[in-house]
C-alpha cells in the first residue's frame, strides 16, 4: 500500500461530515446574495416615481440621484463595482475556518482522535484529505453566492456590472477564505480543545499582524516625519497583512501573489504539524510544555505593546494602570484557564518577564529608529528626483489640492532643481523639528493682511513626499513648508510634470451647481458641465497657485460645484468654490440663474399673494431668507424676520421683482434665496412656502442704495 | 507477529515531569495467538494498544508488525484493527453508516460477514447506534472491528462490557478467525476471569512493564494444591525435595502449593501412608499470586 499523499475516499468522508454546515452556509450566503440585487431593484423602480429624493443609498451600493422626474432609466442606471458586487460572499469567506474547525473538531477529542489516527493512512494524507474537503465546501459556496448575485445583477435592469470583475471578486473571496482556512489548520494542529484551537489559529493569523500593527502605529505617532508605509518597503503594513479583500490596497498583483505564497506556507506548516502532533494532545487544553509557553507569552503580547504604544505616547497614568492590570489579567488568566492548576499559574511568573522584555526591545527598535530617520543627512545633491505622495497626513495640504490632483502628481517623480531644493530645505526643518517633539507644535509663522482689512494667519503646509535618491533608495517623508515655498514648489511642479489641475469634460459624469450651503442645488447637464470646466479654465490660466488652492477652502455661502470625476482606477467627488479670481465662471454661474429667473419670479410672486396679511397683528408670521451682494462675494447672510419687518421685506420684493435684468450685469445682481414662509399661529404652523422653488436663487437688479435699503429693513423694519 | 522492544511511552503533564506510561516494555506476541493483558488502571494497557495500533509514536524502542513498523505506515496499519474502551461513532450514524466509513477506509472489509455477524448479534444495522446500550454498542463496535479482516485485532477491556452469550459469541467468531486465518487478538481487561477462558498467552502489566508473562495452559498445569493429613505428626521437612511454594498446616491436616509433575508427587506423597490425599483446583487467580509472590510482587497490591 502506497503511502499517498491524498485519497479520494477519505476526501468524499471529509465533504459528509461536513455537510450539515455545508448546506446551512449555503443557503444563507445564497438568499442573502440573491437579496441584495433583488431589493436594489425593487426599490430603484420605486424611487423613479418618487420626485422628492436628493440622496440615496443602497446597500453596497453608493449613488447619487438628484431630485428630478425627468432622469430617464439609463441616466439612473448604475454600475456596480469590486466588492458591491457580492458583500455577502466576501463575507462568508471570512466563515471558512469554520469549516477547517469542525473538519479538524476529532483532534479535541480522544475517541475520535484515536479513530482517525489508527486508519491506515498517513497523516499527511488524511490532513490533506480533509484540507481538500474543507476547501471544496467554501469555494463552492461562494462560488454559488457570488453566480446568483450576478445573475440577478444582470436580470435588474437598474444596473450594469462586469461579468469579469464578478469572476475576479468570486476568486479574491476564495484565496480569502484559503487564507484565513489555512491559518487555522496550524491552530486545529496544535491544539488539544475547541477553544484552544480557536485561540492558536487567532495567534497564527494575528501575532504577527498585531506586532506589526502596533509597530506602524505607534511609528506613525512617534516619527511624524516619516511615511510608514514605505519603511520595509511598503509591504510590511497592516493593510499588506490583511487578509485579501478586506483592505483595498490588496487587489495588485503583488499583494494577490503574497496572499497565496503565504497560504501555500501556511498549509504546510499545518500538514508538519499535524504529522508532529502528538495524539494524546487530544482533550487537552495545555498542548506541551514549550508550546504553552509560547502561547501564554502571545496572548499576552498585544496587551503589553498597547501599554507600550501607550507608554511612549504618554498617555495618563490611570489609562496605564487600567492596561497594566488587563495585561496582567490576561496572562493569569489563561494560565488558570488552561492548565487549570494555580501552582502552574504562579510557576509561569517569570515568562511575563519575557513579554516585557520583548516590549522593551520593540521601545528599543523604535527609538533607534527615529534617531537614524531624524539624523540622516539627505541633502539636494543626493537627490535625483521627488514626488508628491498620494498618502495625505494630518492637518494639510488637502486644503490646498484637490484629491484628483493629488491623484494625477502621485508618484510622478520630478527632477526640477527648484522642487528639489525647496524639499531638501524642508526636510532638514523637519528633522529638526521631529527632534524636538514640534513637527505639529508650530506657531503661525506670521500674518498677512489683505486689502480689505482681513487679516491671514500664515503657517505651515505638511506634505508627504517621496525622494527617490541617487543610489536608488526611496522613501517617504513627510514635511512642513511655509505656505508660500509650497506654492513655489507645487508651481514648479505642475509645470515640470505637465498636470492640468483640472478634469477633462469627459471625465467628469456628474456636476452640481450650490450655494447657499446646499439650500439651492441644481444638476447640470452634459453641456453645461464642458462650459463650467472651460470657463474654469480659462479662470485658471490667469491664476496662481495660492489663487487655484483657494478654490478648494471650503467657504459654505459661496457658489459651488461639486463633480464626480471618473478615471479608471478611482472616482473622486471634488468641490470647486466660486472666488473673485474666476470671473469667467461666475459668468456662467449667472447664465445658469438667469435661465431659471422666470420660474424663480414666479413663486416668489406666488409667495408674496399668498402671505397678504400674515404678518399682521394676530399672526405670527416669519420669513427666513439668504442674501448675497453679488455672485462674486464670499460672504452670505441669512435673515429670520418676523410680525412687521417680514411683511415689509415682502413689500420690498414685490416693488422690485418685475424689474428686467441685465444679463451683462447679471454678476453684479443682488442674489437671493427664500428658504421659508410660513404663519405660526395658523393651526398646524402652516407652510405658505418652504425652499421647494426651482434650485435656483433669485437675481435683483438693485442699486447700492436700494440694497442697503433692504438690509436695514431686515435689520432694524423700515425707518 | 509482533515484536515490541524497548518500548517506552511518555506524556506531558502540565506543571510536572513526564508521566511515563511504558518503561522498556518488550514482548513478542506470534501469529495466531489470543494475548491477554491485565494489570491495574494506569498500569499501560491502553497505552500499549496504542502504540500497536500507530496512534501513538514511541518515545523509545521500536514496534514491527511482521517485521514492519506501524507508525505512519499505512500497510501495517491495514491489517490492524483497534477497538478501545472508549467507542467512537459518526454523530447520528447507523451501523449501516459506519459500516460506509469502515467500508471506505479498510479495503479488506467484508460485507457478508457484516451480514451475517449483524443478524447473529441480533442488531438493528439501521437504527441509530447512539440509541443502543452501552453493551450493544460494544457488539457494534466489535461487529465492524470484525468485519475488516484484520490479521491483528486489539480489544481494549471491550468484553468487559459484554455479558456472557455476547462474549461467548465474540470469542467464538475470534476463535474462527484464529483458526482460518491466523488472525492475532490482544485483549486488555481487569479481570482475569475473563480472560481464563479465551486467551493462549498472559501478562501482567504494572507501572509500565510487562511484570510477568506465560502461555496460560503452562500457568494451569505447572502449580498445583494437595490437601493431605497424617495420623502421626509431622513437619514441612517431611516433604523435602518437593518444589513447595505455600505450606499451611493445621493440625494433622497441611495444604500446600507446589510446582511439579503432579503424578509423580501423587505417588511420592501415597508412599507416605496419608491419611488422606487431595488434589485440589487452583485458579488462575491463585496461580498468579504464588507465581508473583515468587518473583517478589504482591499480586493483589498490583490489582487492587
Amino acid at each position: 500500500m502506497k503511502k499517498a499523499w491524498f485519497d479520494g475516499r477519505l476526501y468524499l468522508q471529509g465533504l459528509k461530515r461536513l455537510r450539515v454546515i455545508g448546506l446551512a452556509l449555503a443557503i444563507l450566503c445564497i438568499s442573502i446574495s440573491v437579496l441584495i440585487p433583488l431589493t436594489t431593484w425593487i426599490k430603484t423602480a420605486n424611487m423613479l416615481e418618487d420626485v422628492n429624493i436628493n440622496y440615496d443609498s443602497v446597500y453596497g451600493v453608493e449613488d447619487s440621484f438628484s431630485s428630478s422626474p425627468s432622469m430617464s432609466e439609463d441616466e439612473i442606471k448604475q454600475e456596480i463595482k469590486d466588492r458591491s458586487l457580492i458583500v455577502p460572499v466576501l463575507v462568508t469567506s471570512y466563515l471558512a475556518p469554520v469549516f477547517v474547525l469542525i473538519m479538524f473538531a476529532y483532534l479535541n477529542k480522544r475517541s475520535e482522535s484515536d479513530f482517525y489516527h489508527a486508519i491506515p493512512y498517513t497523516r499527511v494524507c488524511v490532513y490533506s484529505s480533509f484540507v481538500a474537503a474543507s476547501l471544496t465546501w467554501a469555494f463552492s459556496i461562494l462560488i454559488a453566492g457570488g453566480l446568483s448575485a450576478g445573475l440577478l445583477w444582470t436580470l435588474c435592469p437598474y444596473t450594469t456590472y462586469s461579468f469579469g470583475g464578478l469572476i475576479c471578486e468570486i476568486l479574491l473571496c476564495c484565496l480569502n477564505a484559503a487564507f484565513l482556512s489555512a491559518f487555522t489548520t496550524v491552530g486545529v494542529s496544535l491544539a488539544g480543545t475547541e477553544s484552544t484551537a480557536i485561540i492558536a489559529s487567532m495567534l497564527a493569523l494575528c501575532s504577527w499582524r498585531v506586532v506589526v500593527g502596533i509597530a506602524y502605529v505607534t511609528l506613525e505617532d512617534m516619527m511624524r516625519i516619516v511615511e510608514v508605509d514605505r519603511i520595509w518597503g511598503g509591504y510590511l503594513t497592516p493593510q499588506w497583512l490583511l487578509p485579501v479583500g478586506l483592505a483595498t490596497q490588496t487587489e495588485t498583483t503583488a499583494s494577490i501573489l503574497y496572499a497565496v505564497i503565504v497560504t501555500l506556507l501556511m498549509l504546510v506548516a499545518g500538514g508538519l504539524l499535524y504529522h508532529l502532533r502528538r495524539s494524546e494532545t487530544a482533550g487537552r487544553s495545555v498542548p506541551g510544555r514549550a508550546l504553552q509557553i509560547i502561547f501564554r507569552c502571545l496572548v499576552t503580547l498585544p496587551v503589553a505593546l498597547v501599554l507600550t504604544y501607550l507608554i511612549i505616547g504618554e498617555t495618563e497614568i490611570t489609562s496605564l494602570l487600567i492596561l497594566f492590570v488587563v495585561m496582567l489579567l490576561v496572562f493569569y488568566l489563561y494560565e488558570l484557564l488552561t492548565s487549570k492548576s494555580a501552582r502552574s499559574m504562579l510557576k509561569a511568573t517569570p515568562w511575563l518577564g519575557a513579554v516585557l522584555a520583548a516590549c522593551l526591545i520593540f521601545t528599543g527598535a523604535l527609538y533607534l529608529s527615529k534617531y537614524v530617520i531624524c539624523t540622516e543627512n539627505i541633502s539636494a545633491d543626493r537627490i535625483e528626483e521627488i514626488g508628491l505622495s498620494s498618502a495625505t497626513i494630518r492637518g494639510s495640504d488637502q486644503v490646498f489640492i484637490s484629491d484628483y490632483e493629488r491623484f494625477l502628481m502621485a508618484e510622478n517623480m520630478s527632477d526640477d532643481k527648484t522642487v528639489i531644493h525647496l524639499v531638501a530645505k524642508a526636510l532638514r526643518e523637519s528633522q529638526m523639528a521631529e527632534r524636538n517633539d514640534n513637527f505639529y507644535n508650530d506657531s503661525i509663522i506670521y500674518t498677512e493682511e489683505t486689502p480689505g482689512g482681513t487679516k491671514n494667519h500664515k503657517g505651515f503646509v505638511r506634505i508627504s513626499v517621496c525622494i527617490k535618491l541617487k543610489s536608488g533608495r526611496e522613501m517617504g517623508r513627510n514635511i512642513r513648508m511655509p505656505e508660500e515655498e509650497y506654492f513655489t514648489f507645487l508651481e514648479a511642479l505642475k509645470t515640470d510634470l505637465n498636470l492640468n489641475s483640472l478634469p477633462n469634460a469627459d471625465e467628469v459624469d456628474y456636476c452640481q451647481l450650490a450655494q447657499f450651503g446646499h439650500s439651492c442645488v441644481q444638476t447640470l447637464e452634459k453641456g453645461w458641465i464642458e462650459r463650467v470646466l472651460d470657463a474654469m479654465r480659462l479662470d485658471h490660466a490667469d491664476m496662481t497657485e495660492e489663487q487655484k488652492s483657494e478654490m478648494m477652502s471650503y467657504g459654505k455661502e459661496r457658489a459651488q460645484f461639486i463633480l464626480r470625476i471618473r478615471t479608471e482606477e478611482q472616482t473622486f467627488f471634488c468641490n470647486y468654490y466660486l472666488t473673485e479670481a474666476m470671473p469667467q465662471t461666475a459668468s456662467v454661474i449667472c447664465e445658469l440663474y438667469m435661465r431659471k429667473q422666470a420660474e424663480a419670479k414666479a413663486v416668489v410672486a406666488a409667495v408674496i399673494e399668498e402671505a397678504e396679511g400674515t404678518f399682521g397683528e394676530g399672526h405670527e408670521g416669519r420669513l427666513t431668507i439668504g442674501l448675497q451682494k453679488n455672485i462674486m462675494q464670499p460672504e452670505s447672510r441669512y435673515f429670520d424676520v418676523v410680525g412687521g419687518r417680514g411683511e415689509q421685506v415682502l413689500d420690498f420684493l414685490a416693488e422690485h421683482l418685475d424689474e428686467p435684468l441685465d444679463e451683462k450685469r447679471a454678476d453684479g445682481c443682488v442674489v437671493l434665496w427664500m428658504e421659508a414662509c410660513y404663519d405660526v399661529t395658523s393651526p398646524d404652523g402652516f407652510y405658505l412656502y418652504k425652499a421647494n422653488m426651482p434650485p435656483v436663487p433669485l437675481l435683483l437688479d438693485l442699486t447700492k442704495e436700494e440694497y442697503e435699503t433692504l438690509i436695514g429693513i431686515l435689520n432694524y423694519g423700515k425707518q | 507477529m509482533i515484536v515490541a522492544n524497548e518500548v517506552t511511552m511518555k506524556f506531558f503533564v502540565p506543571g510536572k515531569a513526564p508521566h511515563v506510561a511504558l518503561d522498556r516494555l518488550s514482548c513478542r506476541i506470534p501469529r495466531g495467538c489470543i494475548y491477554g493483558m491485565i494489570g491495574s488502571n494506569g498500569s499501560g494497557k491502553s497505552t500499549f494498544l496504542r502504540l500497536l495500533s500507530g496512534v501513538y509514536r514511541p518515545a523509545g524502542g521500536t514496534i514491527t508488525v511482521d517485521d514492519m513498523p506501524v507508525w505512519e505506515n499505512p500497510e501495517a496499519k491495514s491489517r490492524i484493527v483497534y477497538i478501545p474502551d472508549d467507542l467512537y461513532f459518526l454523530p447520528q450514524s447507523s451501523m449501516n453508516g459506519m459500516a460506509q466509513m469502515y467500508r471506505a477506509l479498510y479495503p479488506r472489509f467484508d460485507n457478508e460477514r457484516y451480514r451475517k455477524l449483524t443478524e447473529t448479534f441480533k442488531l438493528d444495522p439501521a437504527a441509530n447506534i447512539h440509541t443502543f446500550s452501552k453493551g450493544m454498542r460494544r457488539q457494534a463496535a466489535a461487529i465492524l472491528g470484525l468485519s475488516a479482516m484484520p490479521d491483528y485485532l486489539f480489544f481494549d477491556e471491550t468484553f468487559d462490557g459484554l455479558d456472557p452469550v455476547m462474549r461467548g459469541l465474540v470469542k467464538q467468531v475470534i476463535y474462527q478467525d484464529v483458526i482460518e486465518r491466523n488472525t492475532t487478538t490482544i485483549i486488555t481487561s481487569h479481570s482475569l476471569h475473563e480472560l481464563e477462558d479465551t486467551c493462549d498467552q498472559l501478562a501482567l502489566l504494572h507501572r509500565g512493564g510487562i511484570v510477568f508473562q506465560s502461555d496460560v495452559q503452562d500457568l494451569k498445569t505447572s502449580l498445583f494444591k494437595v490437601q493431605t493429613a497424617f495420623a502421626e505428626p509431622f513437619t514441612r521437612e517431611k516433604f523435602e525435595g518437593l518444589n513447595i511454594l505455600s505450606y499451611t498446616q493445621m493440625g494433622s491436616v497441611c495444604t500446600f502449593i507446589l510446582r511439579g509433575d503432579k503424578q509423580e508427587t501423587e505417588a511420592r506423597i501415597r508412599a507416605m501412608s496419608p491419611l488422606l490425599f487431595d488434589v485440589l483446583p487452583l485458579n488462575l487467580e491463585e496461580v498468579f499470586v504464588y507465581e508473583m509472590e515468587t518473583l517478589g510482587y504482591s499480586f493483589k497490591d498490583i490489582l487492587m
